[in-house]
């Protein structure tokens, strides 16, 4: 009789632990990391039979065993991986869309330029005496050297500008290692304690994850919580954290005093703070070379308004530095072959730079093999590319992310219908044993009270 | 496979987003008429354009320069014509002043005639384009006469050339002293001087062999006429090739560069419809839940 009140109040307590867990999942619907709980719940170690009771094992009520989690754990490390390359790929997205722009508008950029420049020295050639068309020349020549200076300086600016985000995310990842770090030794302790650290292990899922698109880090588990190592180092072990920071330029990655090979965003960054667009700035300084060489060839050629000879017309080595020779002036542009003030043919000769294959290519340094036009119609079409293929990868990566994701939730979400469904569960259960306790309670009133009245 | 709550809301943010950008981007190719805005959205029409357009550019630079390659050689034209119409009035003049019944005077007058028209083609050798002497290169006057001729000043042999096509360069001016006979033991205006004073002195066989030589100065006249006629021809026919692949070379890179209309305005209807849909769907279908049911 007694027996029966004691499981109908284990129970009871069940059902209650039940509805706990419930509510707990039901106000975590839309916490980022959490997995949902379920109460595990076992029958509790059965009475063995005696001469009183009769033969067989007698249920004693429900046991609680434990709040268990259900989570994948080989899902969360394929989401890292997949977290670390999508860290990587939208950093180098958002360089590459930044970047596509340096060679000017479809309509209007080095290409424009260019040609601005071949017509303005074919105009030098109806009129080799007009100051007017030598200056405008002279103008078309400064705005393309212009051009070409502040596409190099763009490219420039993404590599500090990405050293900078590095020092943030650097920043980052070392309060990520500490919260990683604390969070080892918060599960250490409950465990230890005989508890379930379920909150405490989503929260450290979370910051791993993040650490993982920042880093590209590894996880692995170990006595008493994970470790994380970059690039080979560790990061975090056990209760420790390991500080990293980014220093000198091109920056480098350093984890306590030794240099790493990190992946996620800090890697794709370092790689274009350190050569990520090096190709792009080689090829536009061939662009610049080869333009200064053959207009300062064609300019040697003529003599000036004055019948003195020719100076260099470009000067400055590479894409950064390519001006106008300063002390050229509309006079000094040596548009004459002859030496005779009316003959424009060296302009000619300068004019048909446009024809000439004066552009070296990457593979061939030392020889010159495309026109000015064609080189840059190719740097456009590279730029377009690369921003074009930054943009499918990174799509990719992102649905590599979500569906690992709706995996994961698959599993580990909280659906309010289902949780729903537990609660009707739980109450029925609930007032089950309720039920239970009312009638033992009115047996043994009609044991102590009534009998022998 | 288990649907959950944040699933579903996640799935609704991503079709909500996607149907926004595909909306977004149709609504920025009709708002701008352009199918490619920037290298990413086609790389290899976007280096196709370029290369396009600076072939454009190439085709109006020449267009510019064979402007100004006819009009050196119209001037040269009418030049050459009135040099040429000298010439034969200056060959009848010598053949009247063999004519017996001429005295002194009558002599005398056809003598001053010739120095006039020796004059006169000395103004039509010193023709200027844009300051330029167009028959003697890089120099403003051609010719000074001298009182026995006429000294030439320009380069002989030189070219002012202009640019016709990407491959071909021709010479637009004429050289002086090949059409007036610099290159010659007598040129013209030598001759006219000497006619001059055969005619005065009455010297009919001087004056006849003087009458030879301008013939055959006539005949050098006539053929830089046709050849500079044979350049004008030229010019105008690279023009116009030149006038038809702007037009041709433009309606490729509108080809490529531009939105067609209808398409995209169909297109858009599409996107802006599918995003009406998905977002009734979704405030349709969120509204339901086991929550609506219970009691």
């Amino acid at each position: 009789m007694m027996q029966s009140l004691g499981i109908g109040v284990s129970g009871l307590s069940a059902a209650q632990r039940g509805i706990e867990v419930v509510s707990h999942n039901i106000a975590n619907v839309n916490t980022p990391g959490y997995s949902r709980q379920r109460v595990e719940l076992s029958a509790a170690f059965p009475t063995v039979g005696t001469r009183a009771l009769g033969p067989g094992a007698y249920g004693t009520g429900v046991e609680i065993t434990g709040v268990r989690q259900l989570r994948d754990t080989l899902l969360d490390n394929a989401a890292r991986g997949a977290l670390s390359n999508q860290g990587s790929k939208e950093e180098i997205e958002r360089a590459m869309s930044s970047i596509q722009h340096i060679a000017g508008s479809l309509d209007d950029g080095l290409s424009t330029d260019l040609s601005r420049l071949w017509s303005a020295l074919s105009d030098v050639v109806a009129n080799p005496q007009g100051i007017t068309a030598r200056s405008t020349a002279l103008d078309a020549a400064t705005r393309l050297a212009a051009t070409l200076r502040s596409a190099s300086a763009s490219i420039e600016h993404l590599a500090s500008d990405s050293a900078t985000r590095l020092g943030g995310y650097v920043s980052q990842v070392n309060g990520l290692a500490t919260q990683v770090a604390s969070l080892n030794a918060s599960i250490l302790n409950v465990t230890s304690a005989g508890g379930t650290p379920n909150d405490f292990v989503d929260q450290r899922n979370v910051a791993l994850e993040q650490l993982a698109k920042l880093t590209g880090g590894e996880v692995r588990e170990s006595m008493g919580g994970v470790d994380v190592t970059v690039g080979g180092a560790i990061v975090v072990s056990g209760v420790r954290s390991y500080a990293m920071t980014a220093i000198g330029v091109p920056p480098v990655v350093m984890v306590d005093g030794g240099a790493v090979t990190a992946g996620g965003s800090i890697g794709a960054l370092t790689d274009l703070a350190t050569h990520g667009l090096d190709q792009l700035r080689q090829r536009l300084d061939l662009v610049a070379n080869g333009l200064r060489d053959a207009m300062n060839t064609a300019h040697a050629g003529g003599t000036d308004l004055d019948g003195h000879p020719a100076i260099a017309f470009f000067t400055g080595t590479g894409a950064a530095n390519l001006a106008v020779n300063n002390n050229l002036g509309p006079r000094q542009l040596a548009a004459s072959t002859s030496g005779k003030p009316a003959d424009g043919n060296n302009a000619q000769a300068m004019a048909d730079v446009r024809y000439g294959k004066i552009i070296a290519t990457l593979a061939s340094p030392g020889a010159p093999s495309l026109t000015a036009s064609d080189a840059m119609a190719d740097i456009v079409s590279e730029l377009g590319q690369r921003a074009a293929s930054a943009q499918r990868e990174l799509d990719a990566s992102n649905a590599t992310v979500s569906s690992l994701d709706s995996q994961r939730q698959e599993t580990s979400g909280v659906s309010i219908d289902e949780e729903m469904t537990e609660l009707l569960k739980y109450q029925r259960a609930y007032e089950a044993a309720a039920r239970i306790i009312t009638a033992s309670d009115q047996m043994l009133d009609t044991l102590i009270n009534r009998v022998g009245r | 496979m288990r649907i959950t709550d944040s699933f579903r809301f996640t799935n609704s943010q991503t079709a909500i987003q996607n149907s926004l950008a595909r909306l977004n981007s149709v609504q920025r190719q009709v708002s701008t008429g352009k199918r490619i805005l920037q290298p990413s959205d086609a790389p290899l029409d976007a280096s196709l354009a370029t290369r396009l357009r600076s072939e454009q550019d190439d085709a109006v630079r020449h267009l510019r320069s064979l402007s100004d390659a006819r009009a050196w050689l119209s001037v040269q034209d009418s030049a050459l014509q009135s040099a040429s119409t000298l010439l034969t009035r200056a060959q009848d003049l010598s053949i009247q002043s063999r004519n017996a019944s001429n005295g002194g005077n009558g002599r005398e007058a056809i003598a001053a005639e010739l120095d006039g028209i020796r004059e006169q083609l000395a103004l039509v050798a010193n023709t200027n384009y844009q300051g330029q002497s167009v028959f003697g290169a890089f120099s403003t006057q051609a010719i000074s006469l001298t009182p026995t001729g006429a000294t030439f000043n320009g380069t002989a042999g030189a070219q002012v050339q202009r640019r016709v096509s990407d491959s071909q360069l021709i010479p637009v001016n004429s050289d002086g002293s090949k059409v007036f006979g610099f290159d010659t033991a007598d040129d013209m205006f030598t001759v006219l001087a000497r006619l001059a004073s055969n005619v005065r002195a009455g010297d009919d066989t001087a004056s006849a062999a003087d009458t030879g030589v301008l013939l055959a100065r006539a005949g050098t006249l006539r053929d830089s006429l046709g050849d500079v006629g044979s350049r004008a021809a030229l010019v105008d026919s690279a023009a116009s090739r030149h006038e038809d692949d702007k037009v041709t070379i433009a309606s490729r890179v509108s080809e490529i560069e531009d939105v067609d209309v209808t398409e995209a305005a169909v297109k858009l209807a599409q996107a802006s419809q599918s995003y009406e849909a998905i977002l009734a769907m979704i405030a349709k279908s969120q509204q339901v839940s086991l929550l609506n049911f219970l009691r």
